[in-house]
């Protein structure tokens, strides 16, 4: 593992719950996130997990990994590969991409379902709070 | 899809931001509690874009968020009264094996008292299948 690898973190399942949490607190009720059947009918084998619930899990863990001082994040572009489905844990994991003289940090980041499949990827920079 | 769509930007004033609504994001995501409002915070004022979504006439069921960018430019905060504004940034259309992929982007400036915090970005993605004849 080379110097620049964030530890990698397993998430609990992702429980149905907390999807109905995340619409409740983010305002984004897609049922798409809440309805079965409206899933299945498109084409889903269930509800699907919220793609800025994985990118914001994302970015708390790329803020958390980084322990020797507190960064602020500046910027943040996500891209969803893959739907994550529920009941089920991700990994997430990262590696610092570029150290800035005055203390920037640019992350790579990336969530996976347990097969290995990328689900969610993004580039995160911070600078010192 | 609505044609003509209106290009006005869709605004609304959103709800002070409270101990409570940054507690219950927090344990959403499966943050630990803090009192700062978490950065992502944001993705809270996305209401604006479902509304255009409606304007253009995009059905949910085919529609993929594809990318989210965000910039932070000042922290929100306990207490904020953020201001949302969404404008259609970008609308692309083409014809793929006799349905369609719409690609849309959309850009929401999130302001408190005047002063801009955050700009979001996000791009849909929608594939309307073909209509069976």
């Amino acid at each position: 593992m080379t110097e620049s690898l964030l530890i990698p973190k397993t998430t609990p399942p992702i429980a149905r719950t907390q999807l109905r949490a995340y619409a409740d607190a983010s305002g984004d009720v897609n049922p798409m996130h809440l309805d079965e059947e409206f899933a299945k009918r498109a084409g889903f084998p269930s509800v699907i997990v919220h793609g800025m619930l994985s990118l914001s899990m994302m970015a708390e863990y790329g803020i958390a990994s980084l322990t020797e001082r507190r960064y602020s994040l500046r910027r943040l572009k996500g891209r969803f590969r893959k739907v994550a489905l529920p009941d089920r844990p991700l990994v997430l994991g990262g590696e610092i991409k570029n150290r800035e003289p005055e203390g920037g940090v640019t992350l790579s980041l990336w969530a996976k379902n347990p097969e290995g499949e990328v689900i969610a990827d993004a580039e995160a920079n911070l600078t010192p709070a | 899809m609505t044609n003509p769509v209106k290009k006005d930007p869709i605004e609304y004033n959103a709800p002070t931001i409270t101990e409570k609504a940054v507690h219950d994001f927090r344990a959403a995501i499966g943050s630990p509690q803090g009192a700062e409002v978490s950065p992502t915070y944001v993705t809270c004022y996305r209401l604006a874009e479902f509304d255009w979504l409606h304007r253009l006439g995009i059905t949910l069921q085919y529609l993929l968020h594809a990318e989210q960018e965000y910039e932070f430019l000042r922290p929100l905060k306990i207490g904020d009264t953020p201001k949302i504004s969404t404008t259609l940034d970008n609308l692309k259309e083409r014809k793929v094996g006799g349905g369609r992929l719409i690609v849309i982007d959309l850009k929401t400036d999130v302001t408190v008292a005047g002063e801009l915090k955050a700009i979001a970005r996000t791009k849909f993605m929608v594939r309307e299948p073909a209509v069976a004849t």
